[in-house]
């Protein structure tokens, strides 16, 4: 009888345990960008940002108004300037002609749309778990068969290093540049 | 006669600094080594695509320059812990990446580092 409650005890303390375990990890930031998003809130210069990062997430929609204010800028001040969708979850930029001014204007312009959002809804889109990029990329080269099972991140490094020169891959070929541009896509 | 010779050594000197000037519009500035990537960032490049890596830097941009029709071109890569970007159209004038660098009055963009 003695034994049989010693084992219930026991039994108890373990639930008691596997809970307050569960517990501690339920009070982990479960978004592995919450710390460059509590970051970015406080080096936010635009009510817009501070708006945008105030619920510790960028959407979609937030992150286009923050392109759509950064480019309006670039051409209020006469650079001939584009946000282009490459169907790769985020934009690129073109410019043309390429501007002298650029180099003046654009620091002006990324304050308060682009500087702090961008950096981490790109991140949120091309690494959600926040993994080695590397990592990532050579994995995605893998995937397609573009490289040896074998590949690995320090493989690619060395192979960057030297321009894809050594690489078993062509480094121009469009798909290795997607690999490289969001290698969580497919 | 003298005078002549004077506004043919102008002349000359105007065409000389026409070229020099044409010569460095035109050509890429000089290739960078690793080592001048601030905070351990880094860079790729091929003839059409730039790829930048922030290493302890608070992002990066790609950049890669291309001549079309006529024009200099430049295509940006987002500003991202890995920026990449990609163009192919006209011919390749040269490839860079900047680094954002965490500084006491905010975050500061380094040069354009060409390589």
């Amino acid at each position: 009888m003695v034994e049989r409650r010693s084992r219930c005890v026991e039994a108890i303390a373990a639930v008691l345990l596997a809970l307050i375990a569960g517990c501690a990890a339920c009070a982990q930031p479960a978004d592995p960008y919450d710390g460059d998003l509590r970051r970015a809130l406080s080096q936010a210069t635009s009510d817009f940002e501070r708006q945008v990062l105030t619920d510790r997430r960028i959407t979609r929609a937030e992150y286009e108004e923050a392109v759509r204010r950064y480019v309006a800028c670039m051409q209020a001040n006469g650079i001939g300037f584009e946000a282009v969708d490459q169907g790769l979850g985020y934009y690129v930029y073109v410019e043309t002609p390429t501007s002298p001014d650029h180099n003046t204007i654009n620091p002006r312009c990324q304050r308060g749309t682009t500087l702090l959002i961008e950096p981490i809804y790109t991140g949120m889109v091309t690494n959600p778990a926040k993994a080695d990029p590397r990592d990532l990329v050579a994995k995605c080269l893998i995937l397609k068969g573009l490289a040896p099972e074998e590949y690995s991140a320090g493989d690619l490094a060395a192979d960057a290093a030297a321009d894809y020169r050594n690489a078993p891959f062509d480094g121009d070929d469009p798909r290795v540049r997607t690999c490289h541009q969001n290698p969580s896509i497919n | 006669m003298i005078t002549k010779s004077v506004r043919g050594n102008r002349a000359l000197g105007i065409m000389g600094a026409t070229i020099l000037v044409t010569a460095v519009t035109l050509t890429a500035p000089a290739p960078a080594s690793a080592a001048d990537f601030p905070c351990g960032g880094g860079a790729s490049k091929t003839s059409t695509s730039t790829t930048s890596w922030m290493g302890g830097c608070q992002s990066t941009q790609a950049r890669i320059d291309r001549y079309y029709a006529g024009l200099p071109r430049s295509y940006y890569g987002p500003q991202a812990a890995v920026s990449s970007v990609t163009a192919s159209d006209g011919t390749l004038i040269g490839n860079a990446a900047r680094f954002l660098v965490a500084g006491g009055s905010g975050p500061q963009w380094s040069s354009w580092i060409y390589f």
